[in-house]
């Protein structure tokens, strides 16, 4: 066929061998760390064993932290689309600066999360910023405790990532045609069915390219329970953290690892199954 | 003249799909050529081997007189106006049209008056600093032919060039392209499924289907004297009155129709396959309304069902008991054709006009 | 009715843009605060923060690290990615949406789990930890995403611009040169500026991978252990400044390139 597209295809390989290497090749490594049980480079005989990933869902303590991550990430995604639903729609329909304030709403990711993570310590501790408010206007008389709760940490992680929903949730609601809804309207539909049946079900793509901006990384996060945090906020990530770098128990790390990973392409792939995976790379928000 | 072009026996297979099978043709040097055919029929796949893209299977392609085999797009010396135009959206007109040159490494000074000569014949004078995107249509169509024609090569291979502008636009753009041709010489290979197009600008027209070429001529002849159904049908409009039996008398051609009507006819029967049916084609605008019957012509009636008006014609859809439903073309000259309140006409052809094919 | 709405969701985003914006206000006002703590009233303006940040020599040279690999991460991956795309989307591969797949795994996994994979790879081939590490691992974090940037775009782009400048006497390599690389050049700035963002802000397999360096969000993450000094505060104010300098640049250059050639 075509010389052009035999040529063309060659330029694949760079990235496809950089894949390969970086980044399939680590991930069998610790496939093999996980159904092992001593470190590979300490020369002694490998031992096969499934019990690494067995203590994941074993262990009370593991399985409970495992939930948890399981519901904060749920609910930050939630959160975040009910929160920036409205934005993402009145950037897309109602204003013609759409472009000027998707740029201004960039500006805090190019300051760095953690710093930003540390604005809400400073607003939500107990002598933070919000209690000397509400002390101040008598509202309350002893500080609100949120900080070092499950709360702050929920709080954090929907600070932090409801601006990546807004992205791709203004790229499929602009991509609507106004004259879908208005001959919607003209067939009978009211204003409110007018927007379940149209704006709504075509802004669902959206919706799962932003789901992946989201609930991946609150999944996985670590910063930000560590920060915000207590004693019974601890994440996956956090406990994934202590394997490596404070038990040293490299086999059980790395079974956590694959499990963190596994759970979020099943999720995900699941989730997927409602919109078809392309919808992902269709979607230009992200 | 020569021929510029040779395509000797070119088969080409995607798959199972036979896109192009075992089709041979000639352009002259100079010549206006069209590829005709609905989409599908293989075309543009001749084009594309013509221009280097892909590589037939089987056959060969000669360009004055060289072997084309193994030699890439860049190597020919031919030029592909796309259908999309495929102008560089992140150059200039003058950018665009100055690529080949470049490419070419030709000196600014060359450049400079090539490109002075081409946008002069093209209308494009004072255009080479605009982007391509505030062009209008025609312009843009006119970029594209520049960009090929200013690197001269010796034929212009077209896909379906203005397949994209309004009906307007096309036509005029129909007009613009033959006077273009006419004045610079260079040898057009055109790809199109408008029958419009192929007719009023082609010297010469090859009608494609499935793969392969059907007929071959001048516009008018294959207007006139298609010889099979797939060109009747493809090129204008016609009637086909499905035949009963047809008897050579010497003189004429005794006719029946299936549905009973007698008439005659002065064509010559065409070779025909075996349990091929045979079918009396007729174009619309050969067949007159009155009752003045000349000499040597055939004379029906028949019910008015519809007539459309057209402007410069109206057409009408008129049942014959004889013969079946026809659709018959007048020129609108003013006077009011013979049609009285009931819808019953009189119409007639000369035995001359129409054919038989067989389906 | 209509206009009640509309109405509405102006001051919901007003409102929403005020949540996004006011830690960022508070820190920019602590950075300037003579107090060393974070109380109101505040207690009057001092540069005295911007003094102890820039003597602090860690500080800086965490800023450096960061900048290093943001950069080197971004154009790599980007180059990569868009290499890739090309490859895939617009040459002759059998099966391009079992290659699509496997690459969005990157997309669809925490980056914590690829940060752990590239540490115990790493560790295990014996190869030390440090800036090109972090490098790498930033690569094949961002590259996928770089990757679907890329892909929505390129479908705009026609195969037949290749091949008009084939045709018109160009050599393969110089289509993709002239012709391919900067017609895709938005989607390739898009890219590198998402690439660049995603290792700025990342965290956790930087601490992994760095060693015994230092980047910002590493000097960020252990001065809030120690107890927080408003220099930090600093950072965030020059680093807003200078986002704020790079969106005028670009914003200028866009309109610039748009008056050139609105694609």
């Amino acid at each position: 066929m075509s010389t052009i597209l035999k040529k063309n295809r060659n330029l694949a390989f760079p990235g496809l061998l950089w894949f390969l290497v970086f980044f399939l090749l680590p991930l069998s490594v610790i496939l093999i760390y996980s159904i092992t049980e001593r470190s590979l480079i300490s020369g002694e005989p490998v031992k096969f064993t499934m019990a690494n990933f067995v203590q994941v869902f074993q262990k009370r303590h593991y399985l409970i932290i495992l939930l948890r991550s399981l519901r904060i990430s749920f609910f930050t995604t939630v959160i975040s689309i009910t929160f920036s639903y409205p934005v993402a729609y009145f950037l897309a329909k109602n204003t013609r600066h759409d472009r000027i304030l998707i740029v201004m709403l960039m500006i805090p990711f190019w300051i760095n999360y953690l710093i930003r993570i540390f604005a809400w310590k400073l607003i939500l501790s107990d002598n933070g910023i919000l209690n000397q408010v509400l002390m101040g206007l008598h509202l309350i008389d002893e500080p609100l405790r949120i900080m070092y709760t499950q709360t702050s940490v929920l709080l954090g992680l929907v600070y932090t990532y409801t601006p990546m929903m807004v992205l791709p949730l203004y790229a499929s609601l602009s991509r609507i045609d106004d004259s879908l809804i208005e001959a919607s309207l003209d067939l009978g539909a009211s204003r409110f069915r007018a927007f379940f049946d149209i704006t709504f079900r075509l802004s669902l793509t959206g919706i799962f390219a932003g789901t992946l901006l989201v609930f991946i990384p609150a999944l996985g996060s670590f910063a930000i329970p560590a920060i915000l945090g207590g004693t019974d906020s601890v994440l996956i990530g956090n406990m994934i953290e202590n394997q490596f770098n404070i038990v040293g128990n490299w086999n059980a790390g790395s079974a956590f690892t694959l499990s963190l990973a596994a759970l979020a392409i099943i999720l995900v792939l699941s989730y997927s199954r409602i919109f078809g995976l392309e919808s992902i790379y269709r979607n230009r928000g992200i | 003249m020569g021929n510029i072009v040779e395509v000797i026996n070119v088969s080409k297979n995607y798959g199972d799909i036979k896109a192009v099978e075992n089709i041979s043709f000639n352009v002259k040097e100079g010549e206006f050529y069209s590829l005709l055919g609905p989409s599908g029929c293989g075309k543009t796949t001749i084009l594309r081997i013509l221009g280097g893209f892909i590589e037939q299977d089987s056959g060969k392609v000669i360009i004055d007189g060289k072997d084309m085999k193994g030699i890439s797009p860049n190597r020919r010396n031919t030029s592909m106006v796309f259908q999309d135009l495929a102008l560089f959206p992140h150059m200039n007109v003058r950018e665009n049209i100055i690529y080949g040159l470049r490419k070419r490494k030709t000196r600014p000074a060359a450049i400079d008056k090539k490109f002075k000569r081409i946008v002069d014949t093209l209308g494009l004078s004072g255009f080479g600093k605009r982007p391509v995107s505030a062009l209008s249509g025609g312009q843009r169509q006119r970029v594209a032919l520049a960009r090929s024609l200013i690197i001269e090569p010796e034929i212009l291979l077209l896909d379906e060039p203005l397949a994209s502008l309004d009906k307007k636009l096309r036509i005029a753009m129909q007009d613009e392209l033959k006077k273009i041709q006419r004045k610079i010489g260079t040898t057009f290979l055109y790809v199109t499924h408008d029958q419009g197009e192929a007719l009023t600008m082609s010297d010469t027209i090859a009608v494609m289907n499935e793969g392969k070429i059907i007929q071959t001529g001048s516009p008018d002849y294959i207007y006139d004297y298609p010889d099979n159904i797939f060109t009747a049908d493809f090129i204008g409009a016609g009637n086909f009155i499905p035949l009963s039996s047809v008897n050579n008398n010497g003189q004429f051609l005794s006719i029946r129709a299936e549905k009973g009507g007698e008439f005659r006819s002065a064509s010559r029967i065409p070779h025909s396959k075996s349990l091929s049916v045979p079918v009396f084609f007729i174009r619309p605008e050969k067949i007159k309304i009155g009752s003045n019957n000349p000499e040597n012509s055939n004379i029906f009636t028949g019910t008015v069902i519809a007539s459309v008006f057209e402007g410069p014609d109206i057409r009408f859809e008129v049942d014959s008991l004889e013969l079946g439903i026809l659709r018959i073309e007048i020129k609108n000259d003013g006077t009011p054709p013979g049609i009285n309140k009931s819808g019953k006409i009189t119409f007639y052809w000369s035995y001359k006009d129409g054919m038989v094919l067989f389906r | 009715m209509k206009n009640r709405i509309s109405y509405g969701l102006g001051i919901y985003t007003v409102l929403f843009f005020i949540y996004i914006f006011t830690p960022l206000i508070l820190i920019f006002i602590f950075a300037f605060n003579r107090g060393e703590g974070y109380v109101f009233p505040l207690q009057g303006f001092t540069w005295r923060w911007f003094i102890e940040f820039f003597r602090d020599s860690l500080a800086r040279e965490s800023i450096g690290n960061s900048i290093i690999i943001a950069v080197s991460s971004a154009t790599i991956s980007t180059i990569l990615a868009s290499l890739l795309t090309i490859g895939l989307i617009k040459g002759k591969f059998r099966r391009p949406h079992l290659y699509i797949t496997f690459l969005m795994l990157p997309v669809l996994m925490p980056s914590l789990t690829i940060g752990i994979a590239a540490l115990v790879f790493f560790r295990t081939i014996n190869f030390p930890l440090g800036i090109p590490i972090v490098i790498i691992a930033h690569v094949s974090i961002s590259m996928s995403y770089v990757f679907l940037i890329m892909m929505s775009r390129i479908e705009g782009f026609s195969l037949s611009l290749q091949e008009a400048a084939i045709d018109l006497g160009a050599s393969w390599s110089s289509s993709i040169k002239d012709i391919v690389f900067p017609s895709l050049m938005p989607a390739i700035v898009a890219g590198w500026l998402f690439a660049f963002m995603v290792s700025w802000n990342e965290f956790i397999v930087t601490y992994f991978l760095i060693g015994n360096n230092s980047t910002l969000p590493i000097y960020i993450f252990s001065q809030l252990r120690f107890g927080i000094s408003p220099k930090v505060n600093v950072i965030s104010v020059l680093v807003a400044l200078f986002t704020f300098a790079v969106i005028l640049i670009l914003v200028s250059a866009g309109k610039l390139n748009r008056r050139i050639s609105p694609v």
